[in-house]
């Protein structure tokens, strides 16, 4: 607890103090008597005792909510004196905003008060709103005791629902059953072609149509229903030192991607690059998506790694067969480097790249086109080594980049082909 | 002596002025130290009988400072208690003029102070410079 003498003492004891002087100088009682009252405030606001510290919880209506959202609560505070002038402030973090930050109020000894808090969600994340600055006054006005109280609520703030309908398909499945189409033939809905029967073939799998037409028995071969496993790249190297950051939308996107990855029975991991993050090796259900979004809550756009550092991925978390989409803006050298190694493993790899330039408010026109020859000349670097790269320009939709990404890579494969 | 009356006052008047358009809290105590400091100068002149206008100056002083500071403290959030923090002004001005005036009627008696007087006035100099200095008083934030 910090002690302050308000204006109030300050003034009186310099008007007490050229008064004494002035006395002493003049050999007169007029000093004196006008700086006598002041002396009098000078002498209370030295002898008053120090107040105890005063006690403030903090109940929030909702405790997670989505991004925009505004979430009400309460704020209790019980002081153990009374005071005419209370001010409490509570500290919020950026992200997280309050319709009244500051207020100032009386209060009882040991009488709880409550004041309504609105709390206005800007940006996604894990937050403790806190610690309460509260600054109480004297009876007199002539010195203020500061303290903190920290408080123990706890506020998540989920990204913002991104409507998506399209995925970005693996082109590997795995073993379990899901929603996509395998490759391979066996038991499944969707046809994959006829061929002649042949002995042990099951009866059901005759087309009979087929049969009738050729003259002899033809059977339907099928693809089996699979899941497929997706491992989400997050460049947390996205700090750029403006008001955005590439990394909101890296992470709006990412719990976009798993939520619809999960929903057709999915397996999805994620590998945060760089920073304290966890990784989440690749699952399903619902436990995973909630695990998934609680772990994006964490990020924190990091500093540049800096020259000739070097990111760990670790592969023994993508599956064979998995594929790894990476949602970065390509900004760092180590993250290129990790993405390359990554595809030099044979791994299935799809990058969404948020364009920097999209963050940065570059002027000049030349130095715009400078940038732009550059990341061309990374984005032909990449493809060239089989990995697709799409551009997720502002105000697109990730629907329409996903899509584009799809497209992406159907035509590569054909060319491949 | 009769030019820097006027200009002590100024430069007190100022100050109040800076501190309540600008929020200087600096301005409160300076203000009313040049004004008194001010006051005090224009008692300079051995001629001067006692001044019966002093407990007026101490009351106006005080209610500068009272009303500047309870200005700055609005920027923080309103008064709840208006009529009370009103009353509690009114109440202070008024125990400010009687002190004022027992001690003027103290003072004024003609009696040799003589050094021993003198000394505790020094001595009482000297603490509320170091009060002013040291670590207890800090400005608030």
């Amino acid at each position: 607890m910090t002690r302050f003498a308000t204006p109030r003492l300050r003034a009186a004891l310099w008007v007490t103090a050229v008064g004494v002087v002035a006395a002493l100088a003049l050999g007169r009682p007029e000093p004196v008597a006008v700086a006598a009252p002041f002396a009098l405030l000078v002498l209370i606001g030295l002898s008053l005792p120090r107040s105890e510290p005063l006690e403030a919880t903090v109940r929030l209506a909702e405790e997670r909510v989505r991004q925009g959202d505004m979430v009400r609560g309460e704020l209790e505070l019980v002081s153990p004196t009374t005071s005419d002038r209370l001010e409490a402030r509570l500290v919020v973090p950026p992200g997280l905003a309050l319709e009244v930050e500051q207020r100032a109020l009386a209060v009882a000894a040991r009488t709880p008060r409550t004041l309504e808090l609105t709390f206005v969600c800007n940006r996604w994340g894990a937050y403790s709103p806190g610690p309460l600055r509260v600054r109480r006054y004297d009876q007199l006005r002539l010195v203020a005791d500061e303290h903190d109280v920290e408080l123990d609520a706890r506020l998540r703030v989920y990204p913002t629902r991104e409507a998506l309908r399209a995925l970005v398909r693996p082109l590997g499945t795995q073993a379990a059953v899901g929603d996509q189409v395998a490759r391979t033939k066996g038991e499944g809905i969707e046809l994959a072609e006829l061929r002649s029967f042949s002995e042990g073939d099951d009866l059901r799998r005759v087309n009979w149509r087929a049969s009738a037409r050729t003259g002899e028995l033809v059977v339907n071969e099928l693809h089996p229903e699979r899941n497929t496993a997706v491992v989400i790249l997050l460049d947390t190297f996205a700090e750029l030192g403006t008001g955005r950051n590439p990394l909101d939308e890296c992470v709006r996107a990412a719990s976009a991607l798993a939520e619809r990855y999960l929903a057709r029975r999915d397996r999805v991991g994620l590998l945060p690059l760089g920073g304290t993050m966890r990784w989440l090796r690749p699952a399903s259900g619902a436990v995973q998506r909630q695990r998934i979004v609680e772990t994006l809550l964490e990020a924190r756009p990091l500093p540049p790694a800096g020259e000739g550092a070097r990111l760990v991925v670790p592969t023994r978390f993508v599956p064979p067969q998995a594929l790894v989409l990476a949602l970065t803006p390509l900004l760092e050298d180590a993250v290129v480097r990790a993405l390359l190694e990554l595809r030099g493993r044979r791994f299935d790899l799809a990058v969404v790249e948020l364009p920097p330039l999209s963050y940065l408010p570059v002027e000049d026109e030349g130095v715009r086109r400078l940038v732009s020859l550059e990341r061309d000349l990374l984005r032909s670097r990449l493809r060239a080594r089989g990995i697709a790269v799409v551009e997720w320009a502002e105000k697109q939709s990730l629907e329409v980049t996903v899509r584009a990404m799809e497209e992406f890579r159907r035509k590569a494969h054909v060319v491949r082909a | 002596m009769n030019g820097l009356v006027p200009f002590a006052c100024l430069i007190g008047i100022v100050a109040m002025a800076v501190a309540l358009l600008a929020f200087w809290e600096d301005g409160l105590w300076l203000g009313p130290a040049a004004i008194a400091l001010g006051y005090a100068l224009s008692l300079a002149p051995r001629n001067v009988t006692l001044d019966h206008g002093a407990p007026a100056v101490a009351v106006g002083l005080l209610a500068a400072v009272e009303l500047g500071s309870w200005s700055l403290e609005l920027r923080d959030g309103p008064e709840e208690r208006m009529l009370g923090r009103v009353g509690l002004v009114l109440v202070v001005l008024a125990a400010a003029f009687a002190v004022s005036i027992v001690v003027l009627s103290v003072g004024g008696v003609q009696a040799d102070a003589g050094i021993a007087l003198f000394a505790v006035g020094a001595a009482a100099a000297l603490v509320l410079f170091a009060l002013l200095a040291g670590p207890p008083l800090r400005l608030r934030r």
